[in-house]
């Protein structure tokens, strides 16, 4: 049995892609090229900061008339437009205005105009705007890139016993039974803590504030304000681009355990102190 | 001093995460990737090179660290030289949080051909630094490094950006301009 471990800086942060088998460092370092080279090409897809990106297409032109989109863009997005419409508007990708604004995202439209998720509409493998909004993909995309990964890995001729794919803490495993991850301490001044916990499910995501302030990088819909927390919360689903995209909605509106059901997933925050609360049915009422 | 460096953090990182079940506080983790062997073959194949390292002068750095405005902590560039006159280099990152060992591979006009991080290192508190408490871990071998990897589990939290290995790659393509493509 043979293990290799392998990490790029992709997707703005470190890709960690670990594949075990009977198989030789160069049959691994192999099929990692591949999964690579699939990340890259998410990455190459769906970067609000590549000026050659698919999405920088999109935010230039969807609002001058429908602009045909890859299936990749197509699957991120209609489960994007999915996530929007169950939660009534809590999950929209349309923030990248207010994210440029506060400096999440670097100011590259001036004519940005701020909107909802109903601005956008995808019809037959075309998108287009009704008005001038931008969208960032950010932590879904991440997800995906995840998500294909592991897909580009199954799909090799070589038979793997596990392989997990971390993007920054994005994470998914090809088989998540016993696994145990570290989450971090969502505390600035604790960073160097973890919290170990059981996989529940195949993909973990988890958000958190940024360590060097306070605030998180996610903006409240609603106020166009970014949400400050102390906390992190981290969702286990069947696919990382899911996962990633919970931890959001369960920010903003953390009653949302239908929405988790739907998904097959399962959710837990952790608190300043690093305690550890699993959201359940019980809590809805709070 | 690079080499016991890495022994050491490795070393720490298995008494924070060996035989603890729920909230364990390390002060630094390690995890291992690639060897630089493997990392040569992935960014360079089977072709031949030969090592050629570089020690910049003051007048090279200050040029590197003016054209990168990136900070050049190491005069020695530990560099391979291939036969199609592209380079293998091993570098360090620093961050502040994080120490990150890298390959780099450059081709004959100084574009970057691939990179590979090799270790990364996070690092907290005052124990890093102090060389007599790091002298009890000195004598642990490669082999052992290999199987405390696979102890390190899966971190998950909020994403840490990559942003100080883009300085590391400026000032490396700076390098080959000022320097490496003279030679």
């Amino acid at each position: 049995m043979n293990t290799l471990t392998r990490c790029k800086p992709l997707l703005g942060t470190y890709v960690d892609i670990s594949l075990t088998g009977e198989a030789t460092d160069d049959q691994l370092i192999e099929v990692s090229n591949t999964a690579f080279a699939e990340i890259e090409r998410i990455h190459n897809l769906m970067s609000f900061h590549r000026a050659d990106s698919e999405l920088t297409k999109i935010n230039k032109q969807a609002f001058l008339g429908p602009v045909p989109i890859t299936p990749d863009m197509e699957a991120v997005l209609s489960h994007a437009l999915l996530l929007s419409a169950l939660t009534s508007g809590i999950y929209d990708i349309t923030v990248a205005n207010e994210l440029m604004h506060h400096g999440g995202l670097p100011n590259c439209f001036e004519d940005a105009e701020s909107g909802t998720w109903n601005n956008v509409h995808l019809l037959d493998g075309k998108i287009s705007f009704n008005k001038n909004i931008k969208l960032d993909l950010g932590g879904i995309a991440k997800g995906y890139a995840v998500d294909k990964a592991i897909d580009v890995i199954a799909a090799q001729p070589i038979e793997l016993t596990q392989v997990c794919v971390n993007a920054g803490g994005d994470l998914r495993f090809q088989d998540w039974c016993n696994e145990k991850v570290n989450i971090r301490h969502p505390s600035p001044k604790r960073r160097d803590q973890f919290i170990a916990i059981d996989m529940q499910a195949p993909a973990l995501a988890t958000s958190a504030p940024e360590y060097t302030n306070k605030n998180s990088l996610i903006v409240e819909p609603e106020t166009g304000s970014l949400i400050s927390t102390d906390d992190s919360i981290s969702v286990f689903a069947p696919s990382c681009m899911i996962a990633d995209a919970l931890t959001k909605v369960l920010f903003l509106k953390p009653d949302s355990i239908d929405i988790l059901e739907q998904f097959k997933a399962s959710a837990l925050r952790i608190e300043r102190k690093g305690t550890t609360v699993p959201f359940l049915s019980e809590n809805r009422a709070g | 001093m690079r080499n016991f460096d890495r022994r050491s953090f490795v070393k720490l990182s298995l008494m924070a995460t060996a035989g603890l079940f729920c909230t364990i506080t390390p002060k630094a983790w390690a995890k291992i990737y690639m060897s630089a062997d493997q990392a040569r073959k992935a960014i360079w194949g089977d072709m031949k090179m030969s090592p050629q390292p570089v020690d910049l002068t003051k007048e090279q750095l200050k040029a590197i660290k003016k054209a990168s405005r990136v900070r050049v902590r190491s005069s020695h560039i530990k560099a391979w030289r291939t036969e199609d006159g592209g380079w293998f280099i091993l570098d360090e990152i620093i961050g502040k949080h994080e120490n990150i060992d890298m390959a780099f591979g450059l081709d004959n006009k100084g574009r970057v051909t691939g990179l590979e991080i090799l270790e990364y290192r996070e690092t907290y508190g005052y124990e890093v630094a102090n060389p007599k408490w790091r002298s009890q871990f000195h004598g642990k071998d490669a082999s052992e490094r290999l199987k405390l990897d696979k102890q390190i589990r899966n971190i998950s939290g909020a994403t840490l950006s990559c942003r100080h290995i883009t300085d590391g790659i400026n000032r490396l393509t700076q390098t080959w301009a000022i320097v490496l493509k003279h030679i």
